[in-house]
Order: C-alpha cells, then structure tokens, then sequence
C-alpha cells in the first residue's frame, strides 16, 4: 500500500499539471469554443512567456528550499531601466545587457543578505520587495515611461515577430529558457547540489558543499531571469512601469508550483513549470474571453494557487500515513 | 527567593528608548515636531498599524505570521461601503466588517492548520484572494459620508486622538487575553516548541485557528479606524501594509520564531515606525526613498536576532557551543 | 606508536560530562569494535574523529603527526569516513548522486552522468548490492539506503572507516554481505572501527574491542581473549551508589493492561500489566521502539491492534490530551526540545495544564497559579530565584521536577516517565528518586523508560525488556541484575517470570 501511494503521487508530480491544463482546456473549450482556437492558444503562450522565464528561475529557489518574492518588483525596476534608456535613443541591445546585469546584482544582494544575516529567503526577499521597488520608483519619480515607436521596434520584435514567419518570437525564447534550465538542473553539478541542498540542508553541508555559494547562485538565476521577464514585459507594451510588477511574483511561483515541484524542496520539475505557466495565463486568457475582468481573474489564480497547495497538504497526510 | 509582582523585564524595553531618543532629538531639531498636530497626526497613523499589529503579534508568537491583512482591510473597507451604500445602518455595516474579518482570518487558519500549508504562502495567496475580491465588488473609491463615523478620525479625548484611544482599549484586551487567558498561554507555548505543546495536551491545531481567527478580528477593527481616517474605501488602500505591521512586531523585540512577545513593544515601535515615516519628508526624503529606507529597516529588524546571536557569540567565546547550535539549528534556505 | 591515537580527549555539553580524558588507539589492518551503553560516550568520540564536533582538550594523532580536525571536510581530507546512524542521504538524488555527491566527475561544466554511474555501478558490484545506480535514494527501503551510506564512506578510498551501528536497518543477508565488505576493507589495511550493540557482531568481526562507560575508558582487549559475560560486565558493570534506594512496598490491584500491541515498524505483540503503586521499568538498547509502545499509550501513537485496558475498561486515547483527561500522565525523555516551553516563565511551564481549573470566567488568577507553584516549590524543593524567571535558565534538574510537577498537577494515576534522570547532576538524581518512590507509596503507578540499568534495579519492582520492538523479558526483583538485564535486552535470552 505504501509504495503504490509513493508511486501515484511520484507520476503526478511528473505530469500531473498536463492533467490540469487539457481538463481546463476541455472546459474552456465546452463554454466558449472560441478560447480554444489555435490564435488564441499561441496568444496565451506568449503571454505565458513573461511568467514563465521567470517561473524557471524560480523553479531553482524553491527546489532548493526558499523563495524569491522580490521577483515583481525586479520587473518593475528593469522594466523601466530599459524603458527610460530605449526613450532616450541608447542601443537597445546595450540596454537589454545593462538591464540583465542589474538584475543579477539584485540576485547578488539577496544572496549576500540571505547567507550573510542569516535571514530566512522569504523574510529577505519581502523586505527587497519593497527596496527594489522603491528604487524603481524613484529612477522613474513614478511615472511609467513610454518607447517611441520609432526606438522600440528591436525589442518589440522579441514578442511581436515571428520565427520563420510561423512561431512567435516569445515561444522561442521561452522552449529555449527552459532548455537551459532543464539541461543546468539535469547536467550540472550546480543542479544536483540545489536539489542537495532542498533536500537536507545540514546534510549538504556535512558533505563539504559550500551552501552559501550555491544560495547567490541561485538567487542570481532568479534575478537573471526576472530581468528576461522584464525584456519580455517592455517587448510587448513598450512601457517602462514602476508598477507593472506589485504583487507579480505570485504569477511565477504559482506556476512552478502548479508544476509539481513540492515547496518542500529538493526535486524540481522544470518542464512543468512551464506547463504551469501556460496553465496560469491560459487561465486568466480564458476569463478574459468570457468577461471576467482582471479582478475575477487574479482571484482565479489565487484559487488555483491555494487548490494547488491543498494537494500538496493531502499528499503530505497520505504519505506520512502510508510509511 | 525574591517576590515579583510583575513579569517586566526592562532589558526587552529597547525600542522604548529608541522612541524617546528620537523624539527628544526630533522635538530639539525639527521645527516641525514643536507642533501638536504632528504627534497627533503620528499617533492616529501608529493607532491604525497597532491595532492591526495586535492580532499579528499573536501570530508571531505561535511561529506563524499572516501576510493578507493589507488584503483584508482593502476587503473589508470596500465590503463597509457598499453596505453602506445599500442603505445598512452603519451599526450593521460595522458589524458585518467584523465578521467579514472573522470569517476571512478562521479561513486562513484552516488553511495553515488542517491543510497543512505553510503560513506564508497560504497567506500570500489570500493576499491575491482578498485583494481580487474587494476590486470585484468594487473598482473605485467609494466617500464615506456619515459625519459620525468620520468624526471618529478627527476627535480627541484629553488631546489625544479618539483613534488611538480605541487601539489602547484593543491593546489592553489584547494583553489580557496574551498573559491571562488559555489561549494566550496555548499560542506561547505553540511558539517555543509545537511538540511540547502538543505531549502537554494542547490541541495545536484548533489554536492555530482561534490565533488566525484574532488576527482576522484585529484586522477588521483596524479596516474601521483606516477607513475612518481615508473619508473612503478603495481596492488599492492599505496595500503592503502587512509589512509595516510584521516590522513593527519584529522592531518591538518579538523574535520571527516565535515563542515570547508583548503587545506593548508592538505598539510603541509602531509609534517609532510612523514617528519615522513623518520624519523623512520634512528632511527632504521622497516617498519613494521612504520605500526602500522601508525595505532596510525591514532587513535590520529581522537581521537583530543575528547580530544579537553573533555578538553573543564572540562574548562567550564557545566554540564547541557554537558548533552544536550549527548543527541544530534551523537552516537559512527553509521558508 | 599506533597508527591512530585519540589522546586525553574530553568533551562537555552544556555542563555535562560526555567524555572525560579518553584515550583510544586504532591499528592499520585492524577491525576494532567500540562498546559501552547508551550514554557511554561512543557516538561523541567518533563525531569528534568526524569532524563534526569539536573536542574541548586532548589531541589525535594519525600516522606519526598530530592532526586539526575542525570540519568535516577536514576530517576527510585526514582519510577519515563516517557511517553515521542517521541516515544523510537526499532522497530524490539518485544512489549514483549521493554516494559521489562530494566529488562528482564533470567535463565542461556538465556532470558525466555515464561516468558517474559507471563508477556507482562498480563499487555497488564490488559490495554484492543489487542496487541500481540511477535509482532515486527515496525509492529504495531503508536496508538499502542504510547500504548506499555504507558507499558512500567506501567511495573516497578512506583508510579509516568508522560504522556507527550499520546493521541496525539490515537483514540477515545485508549483514552478511556488510561482514564481507569489513572483511575485504581489513584485507587492504585500512582501520575499521565499528560500534555496535550486538555482541555477536563483535565477536564475529572485530579482532580487539574497546570499552567506554559514562564517558571513560575502561580498556581494550583482544577479542579473542574476552568473553561475552565479562565484556558486558566490563561495560555496566559500576559501584551501586549508596543513595540509591531500595523499594519495600507491595503494589496493589491491576490499573493498567496492556495486550498484543502491534503497531508495523515498531513493536509487536506487546503484552503487560501495571499495578497500582507499582514501578515498573523498561529497558532496551537504542532504537528498540520501547518509546514508541508508550507513546502508543499516552495518544501520541495509535497501535494497529491490540487492547490497552484501564481499570478493566478498554481505552484508545487519540491525542494526549484524551489521555490526561483518562489521567494518565507523561514526561519526555527530550526537556529541551520537546519537553519545556523554554522562554515561558517556571510558573507557565508549571500550570500549562492546569490553565482551566485555575480560571475564573476565563481568565487565569494569578493568585492561583502562584499558590500552585508555592506548592510544588515546597513538596518538590525547586530551586530557582524568582516566579517570572524563565525556564531555560533553570539547571537541568530543577526543569525535569517542573515537567514532572506539571504532570502531577494535572492529577494522574498512570504516570510514564522517559529518561527521568538524563543529564541530571546527582543531587537533583537523588531526590527524583525519592520523590518516585513517594509517589508509588501514595499509588500512583510508574513507568520508568531508562537506558541507565542501575536506575531501573534500585528503585522497580519489576522490569521489561524490549528487543528489537518485541517484548523479551518480564522480570522480576529478584533477578533484576545489571547482567542479566542485558542479555534479554541484546536478544539472548529471555524471561518471563514477572508476570506472576
């Protein structure tokens, strides 16, 4: 008995959330047949990309057993930094570096304050949170700067072109993400020592692993890839918004964890995050199709997202009873 | 053996001496802080976080902390002006915000204690709940107009804000509750140790839920007073509140682990925090920079247990202590 | 000069003596066993040789040169692997990831996965283990993990290998093919040191066997020269105190009975009774489940079959707090972690239980409570400076006769009380003995769970014992000796004669 329910919950964290995403898409697809149309389908992946690189990253925090919340307001803080350079005329492809080096400093500062003042991941990212968003706020005096068209037309190539004519540049951008992520977590020793580290922390330790080290990392992979999410946000609207990431970061962390990686660390499932990310913005495309406005919507998610966690309850109480 | 009669301990008063420091060095330096209305205006703010601090504090205590009371209060503002709206006497539409609160914190405890999902993000997703709930009911700002109701923001007794008066009253109740009932006793002892307190007979998980329950209470009456003191309700207000309250908790000298606390410290930092806040802008600070001058405060209120744990560390010079604790003390990466 | 020499090593915890100028030496090419009882000091010298605690004075020496062990790291850089009782495998790494996880082969920037299960693979062979080395650690049961932590130790070509109780998960074959890895490990000259429980092991494997007690040396001998009843006299064999006391008074009717207990994984076929005024023991070595058949008793546990009968009627309390209202009472062997609230004052810790009956409308009198604590301070004579003082503070045997207060403030008439005297200085020792005796006299049944045998002997009347979850020894006063404790609870014998 005990091992079947290893097994079943072992499989459900593997493809459990490709379950989800074709029952909701039955679903949609029954009410409003119209959300199911193959536009409607590659508009929902490619809003599904801001999530998703950023839920990539965030898939190495919380496997090995922390958080990033500081995530939306590294959006923001990027997002702006590329709006108010682009507006200015400064080589897109320059700004698009500098604003991914921003984003790994942000990594590098979580990191130093997580391993240094032995804070815990959340507490310090909360209080980041609100720094990063604030220097946003001051870089733009609050006002969210627009690109000219003529300066934006690089990026917004990034979200509005088409590879060979055919496959939106954000879906590329978001399989080829994901290929990297998948290939550091399943190649590298990096990868095996997060999922050491979630696993049992003092253990890894014991080991010889140098945690601490490994912690920057992994923050500077979610500040990394929040700054690709912020090159994605600006590429579709051609804002820089100081306060287009508040409350953001539930987006990714929903993601991955409708994706069956366990909150409690050291196993990630890469490829379902970003199932998970499509499920999310599918989700909210969907309602939107229907007439549900933004509110309904982010009150879909958090619905979604406390769904997601009572299953992980309930395949903690089974477990536990089953050994 | 010596009799004490109360259980004071002024070594833990440190955020009391802060608030003095800084007031007495304010009121020398700053023409503003000659004036009565500034304090009046600091203390209405600090009533509104401590109140709400209150119930947080109790969470804190338990080794769990709820971030959807900035949620809540945007709820329960918008749910106060739509009934009013309706045409409910405003004595049911304060009412119903308390229930309101009620019913939100039982939820969020059912969700930590029977479901088993960790506090933060339990909470965190109610955070999005709440918040996509008041914009649902409401999009935009609703005026309160009863003249009564907004009175309450403006009067004074013996020159102090009624508003203030009224978290005095909820913090003294609150403290009773703390020192002097079962369920103050059952959230201390849940804080130093679940274990210990589940062998000693108490049931975990149903005090959980009354402690989310106090929470959601607090919370409600700080949605009235912050209602009161904005004249209207909007889906936007009080957003990021929950973590000015977490700070003033922490500030105050309740440790995030849980296991000792005291609603008075909680009080006074928020006194400190709001002290602070009115500060900054007469020095030239702009809101923004108050954010991230938030943000490290935040961080030096958490980091106090570390560098007071360091520097403890290098006094008693006890290396082989030392490593014992490493190796059986929490780890930095766990939420 | 031996190849490895621990010189004067000794080693406090809070206060308490773990090992007092203990001196060991280990040859190259030798298998040499280390005994002593739960607490004898044996699992604190080898996390000194592993690096993961630091001695308070003395020295090792490897090899002719005096060596730092400050870390971990450091100790396997010395040549120096342990195989810890605890399990420290990651549970969703593969075997193959876990035993090479400190040194795993990489090639530009990328892990070998082929190499590195290549490598798994040959020393799994190399073991007899049919082990897959892409098989994730979680999916295996415990034997086999207990295995890949062997491997583990194996993979870095340690000369020194230490095993802290490796067969305690293993079956009859994995402790066979453990025999042949210890054998093989001999043959190539490296320097085993085992620490077991199981006689039989050492008699089998090792060539000398060192004794520790209380956290001292008592001496080495060659294996072949000692015999199993001398060596466990060596190894409990001490002077009975003069304070210790001696019960004279006859138990009463049956309170508690407990019949074919089951709970799968931990204890079998448990089947005992409880008189009033009765104490009785139950002693076992570590990891036997004695704790868990108790646990079972106070709520903490549901058994899977089986009846526990109190006062004739049948019982299964739920949680403790069902329990307290059947009045029975419990005291955690773990004060600090599982016992005390320890940043609540001494008078919260003593009341927590009580909190209903000393309230009024709900709120707690103060009067009451501090009347409480005046009369436990008197009756138990605490010792501590003011009420608000918190707990922690508190010496460690004042904090057990507050925990030992807070039980009988409740009112029980079963009372279980594990480890009653760990880490207690003598004094204190001694008047927890008392207050048990006075406590029996006045009727209240006792369950003493305690891994120091001359506790057990001097103040039961009868004592249990528990092996490997099944209950092999009922024993009566008479033959209540330190010996012939032992042998039933090692599993060589048994003896069921306290149950008349």
């Amino acid at each position: 008995m005990g091992i079947n329910v290893k097994k079943f919950w072992h499989i459900w964290d593997k493809i459990g959330v490709l379950f989800i995403l074709v029952v909701v898409a039955i679903v949609f697809g029954i009410i409003d047949s119209r959300i199911i149309e193959v536009p409607q389908l590659l508009d929902a992946i490619s809003r599904a990309s801001i999530t998703g690189v950023a839920a990539a990253g965030m898939t190495f925090a919380i496997c090995a057993g922390g958080f990033d919340l500081s995530v939306g307001s590294i959006l923001s803080l990027i997002a702006c930094i590329l709006a108010m350079n682009m507006a200015e005329g400064m080589n897109p492809w320059l700004v698009m570096f500098i604003g991914i080096v921003v984003g790994c400093i942000c990594g590098i500062i979580n990191g130093l304050i997580i391993t240094k003042l032995k804070i815990q991941t959340f507490v310090a990212t909360l209080a980041t949170q609100m720094a990063f968003a604030g220097v946003a706020l001051v870089y733009t005096k609050a006002v969210a700067k627009n690109i000219p068209l003529k300066y934006g037309a690089t990026i917004r190539y990034l979200y509005s072109g088409k590879l060979l004519g055919i496959i939106p540049m954000p879906a590329v951008i978001l399989v080829v993400i994901f290929a990297i992520s998948y290939w550091v977590y399943k190649q590298t020793p990096f990868g095996v020592k997060v999922r050491a580290i979630g696993s049992n922390e003092t253990a890894a330790r014991a080991t010889g692993i140098k945690v601490d080290r490994i912690t920057i990392l992994v923050f500077i992979v979610t500040g990394v890839t929040a700054a690709l999410s912020a090159i994605l946000q600006v590429a579709k609207l051609s804002v820089g918004d100081p306060n287009v990431g508040t409350g953001w970061e539930i987006n990714p962390i929903t993601a991955v964890i409708l994706g069956g990686t366990p909150l409690s660390g050291g196993k990630g499932n890469i490829w379902g995050t970003l199932i998970g990310a499509i499920l999310v913005e599918f989700v909210k495309m969907g309602l939107n199709i229907l007439g549900v406005g933004e509110a309904g919507q982010k009150l879909a998610i958090a619905i979604v997202l406390i769904f997601a966690l009572t299953i992980s309850g309930i395949k903690l109480i089974t477990q536990r009873e089953a050994s | 053996m010596k009799k004490k009669r109360f259980n004071i301990d002024f070594r833990e008063l440190g955020i009391l001496y802060a608030l003095i420091i800084l007031l007495v060095v304010l009121y020398a330096t700053n023409n503003t802080f000659r004036s009565m209305m500034i304090y009046r205006n600091i203390l209405r703010t600090a009533a509104i976080y401590a109140t709400c601090g209150i119930g947080m504090t109790f969470a804190i205590i338990s080794g769990d902390f709820d971030l959807s009371v900035g949620s809540q209060m945007a709820l329960g503002s918008v749910v106060f002006t739509t009934l009013l709206t309706w045409g409910v006497p405003m004595i049911v539409a304060i009412l119903g915000v308390l229930v309101l609160g009620m019913i939100m914190g039982t939820f969020n405890g059912i969700l930590i204690a029977k479901m088993r999902i960790p506090a933060f993000i339990a909470t965190l997703g109610m955070l999005m709940a709440y918040r996509a709930l008041a914009q649902m009911i409401n999009g935009s700002p609703v005026t309160v107009t009863n003249k009564t109701f907004l009175s309450l923001s403006t009067s004074k007794f013996l020159e102090v804000p009624i508003l203030f008066w009224i978290m005095v009253v909820m913090a003294i109740l609150g403290t009773v509750v703390l020192r002097k009932t079962k369920i103050g006793r059952n959230t201390l002892a849940i804080g130093n140790s679940k274990e210990a307190a589940r062998i000693a007979g108490i049931n975990v998980g149903n005090t959980q839920i009354a402690i989310y329950f106090i929470v959601g209470l607090l919370t409600a009456v700080a949605t009235l007073l912050g209602t009161a003191r904005n004249g209207a309700s909007n889906y936007n207000n009080f957003s990021g509140y929950e973590f000015t309250v977490i700070s003033a908790v922490v500030l105050g000298g309740t440790a995030l682990a849980g296991g000792k606390g005291s609603i008075f410290t909680t009080v006074v930092a928020s006194i400190f925090l709001s002290t602070l806040n009115s500060a900054l802008p007469t020095y030239g600070v702009n809101a923004y920079v108050q954010k991230v001058i938030e943000g490290c405060v935040l961080i030096f209120a958490f980091s106090i247990n570390t560098i007071r744990s360091t520097l403890s560390d290098i006094m008693l010079k006890r290396r082989s202590n030392r490593e014992l604790r490493e190796r059986l003390k929490g780890t930095s990466m766990q939420a | 000069m031996a190849y490895i020499e621990l010189r004067n090593i000794t080693k406090s915890f809070y206060g308490v003596k773990a090992l007092s100028d203990v001196s060991l030496s280990f040859e190259k090419g030798e298998v040499h066993a280390v005994v002593g009882e739960n607490g004898a000091g044996k699992s604190t010298i080898m996390k000194i040789l592993g690096g993961i605690y630091f001695a308070d004075s003395g020295e090792i020496w490897i090899d002719g040169k005096k060596r730092n062990i400050n870390s971990v790291q450091d100790a396997i850089n010395n040549g120096i692997s342990v195989v810890y009782q605890e399990l420290n495998l990651m549970p969703y790494l593969t075997v193959a990831e876990n035993i090479f996880l400190y040194n795993l082969p990489v090639s530009r920037l990328m892990v070998e996965k082929n190499k590195l299960n290549q490598q798994a693979a040959q020393l799994l062979k190399e073991m007899e283990l049919d082990i897959k080395p892409n098989e994730l650690v979680s999916m295996l049961n415990v034997s086999q993990q207990q295995m890949v932590e062997v491997a583990k130790a194996l993979s870095r070509n340690s000369d020194i290998i230490i095993m802290d109780e490796p067969t305690a998960a293993l079956n009859n074959k994995e402790v066979e093919t453990l025999y042949r890895i210890i054998r093989k490990l001999k043959s190539q000259g490296k320097t085993v040191i085992y620490i077991s429980h199981r006689l039989k092991e050492i008699f089998d494997l090792s060539d000398r066997v060192s004794i520790l007690r209380d956290g001292n040396y008592i001496g080495t001998y060659n294996t072949k020269d000692i015999d199993q009843k001398t060596l466990v006299e060596k190894m409990v064999g001490r002077e009975i105190s003069s304070f210790y006391t001696t019960s004279n008074h006859e138990p009463g009717e049956v309170v508690l009975e407990v019949k074919n207990l089951c709970k799968e994984g931990y204890y079998k076929d448990i089947s005992f009774k409880l008189r009033k005024g009765e104490l009785l023991g139950i002693a076992g070595l570590m990891g036997c489940h004695r704790e868990e058949i108790v646990k079972s008793i106070y709520g903490l546990m549901q058994p899977d079959s089986g009846e526990i009968l109190l006062h004739g009627k049948p019982i299964s309390p739920k949680s403790p707090s069902e329990a307290l209202k059947l009045h029975i009472g419990y005291v955690t062997e773990d004060r600090k972690n599982s016992g005390i609230f320890g940043l609540m004052t001494v008078r919260e810790n003593l009341t927590i239980s009580v909190l209903k009956s000393l309230s009024k409308f709900g709120i707690i009198s103060g009067k009451a409570e501090q009347k409480l604590l005046d009369e436990y301070t008197k009756r138990m004579n605490m010792k501590y400076s003011n009420a608000f003082q918190r707990i922690n503070s508190l010496s460690g045997g004042n904090q057990q006769k507050f925990l030992l207060a807070r039980a009988l403030a409740r009112g029980c008439e079963v009372l279980i009380m594990l480890e009653p005297t760990r880490g207690i200085d003598v004094g204190a020792k001694a008047e927890i003995y008392a207050m048990l005796e006075e406590l029996a006299k006045q009727g209240l049944a006792i369950i003493v769970v305690s891994s120091e045998l001359p506790e057990i002997i001097s103040i039961c009347h009868r004592t249990l014992t528990i092996f490997q979850g099944t209950l092999t020894g009922d024993i009566p006063k008479e033959k209540m000796e330190e010996a012939f404790i032992m042998q039933c609870a090692t599993g060589n014998t048994t003896c069921f004669e306290g149950r008349n």
